[in-house]
């Protein structure tokens, strides 16, 4: 009984210890710091990019995308060019000349 | 010179306006930052991050809450991020000393003393401020800020963004588990 109330007083005390507590304050010349802080932190940007992109998360991500980027170009070329082969185009044949001739043409004798 | 214009001239990259706004809210963000890490060294170093940051994103205060305000919620940001940087580095040199790579003996932080605290109550303090580190983190938040800070509840439910009973709630568990805490203390030292 006597124990329990002396842990309940030593409880209340400390939770009580609190009162009357002034503010800290940092030590002097702390403005000189920050500027001094604020100055290397400026210098150091390229470092704090190359930090950023060298994080695990953003370079899985960004090799992720580079990869998902090949994947749909790859995708692409090859739909087009199955395209190509089943239907070459018109204009190409008109360019190149490339139609097949009939013995017909070979036949016609020239003036 | 006015709340309002010292934040347009540091907007404008002023470098007394920053001075005056460092000199003005030194001590608030100190203490705030203090009562958090509980450590003096660390809450120094992130007091100065806090004023960096505030130079670097002042364009983003829009003027809807009170700088007060503001400057507070980049000091808990700060100071939580902090803290899990350190529990993470803990974390590793515990892993290392598994494997036997970094042999340095794991020890306890010393007891923490603030200074603002008379020297009659100094050790039931630290015995305090222990039990505070072990609360969960938003108990902790308003713990301090009310206790340590000396805000009101009501302006503590304005820099945690919570309603008024909210914080009345996380206060009143906050002391609940203080309480059984220190019990627990008291009994083992008994």
């Amino acid at each position: 009984m006597n124990k329990n109330s002396n842990i309940q007083n030593n409880v209340e005390e400390t939770l009580s210890s609190f009162e009357g507590i002034s503010s800290a304050s940092p030590g002097p010349y702390f403005f000189t710091r920050v500027q001094a802080r604020l100055n290397r932190v400026e210098k150091n940007i390229w470092e704090k990019i190359s930090s950023f992109i060298a994080r695990p998360t953003v370079a899985f991500a960004m090799v992720s995308v580079i990869l998902l980027m090949n994947t749909i170009a790859v995708l692409q070329h090859n739909q087009s060019s199955n395209f190509t082969a089943d239907q070459p185009d018109q204009s190409v044949y008109e360019e190149f000349n490339v139609a097949v001739n009939t013995f017909y043409d070979y036949e016609i004798k020239e003036p | 010179m006015s709340e309002w214009l010292l934040i347009e001239q540091l907007k404008q990259k002023n470098e007394s306006a920053f001075k005056t706004i460092v000199k003005t809210w030194q001590n608030m963000v100190f203490n705030t930052v203090l009562g958090i890490v509980q450590n003096a060294e660390d809450a120094e170093d992130v007091s100065q991050e806090v004023f960096v940051q505030v130079y670097e994103s002042i364009q983003s205060f829009k003027g809807e809450s009170k700088f007060s305000t503001w400057l507070y919620r980049i000091a808990i940001t700060k100071s939580m991020d902090h803290i899990r940087k350190k529990k993470r580095k803990k974390r590793f040199a515990f892993i290392q000393s598994l494997f036997g790579v970094n042999n340095e003996i794991m020890q306890d932080p010393p007891d923490f003393h603030h200074p603002g605290i008379s020297l009659d109550n100094k050790e039931r303090a630290a015995v305090l401020f222990k039990a505070i580190d072990k609360l969960p983190q938003n108990q902790k938040i308003a713990f301090t800020l009310h206790k340590v800070e000396g805000l009101s509840y009501q302006e503590v439910s304005v820099v945690m963004k919570l309603s008024l009973s909210s914080v009345e709630s996380l206060l009143h568990r906050a002391k609940s588990n203080l309480k059984k805490n220190l019990e627990n203390y008291y009994e083992k030292g008994d």
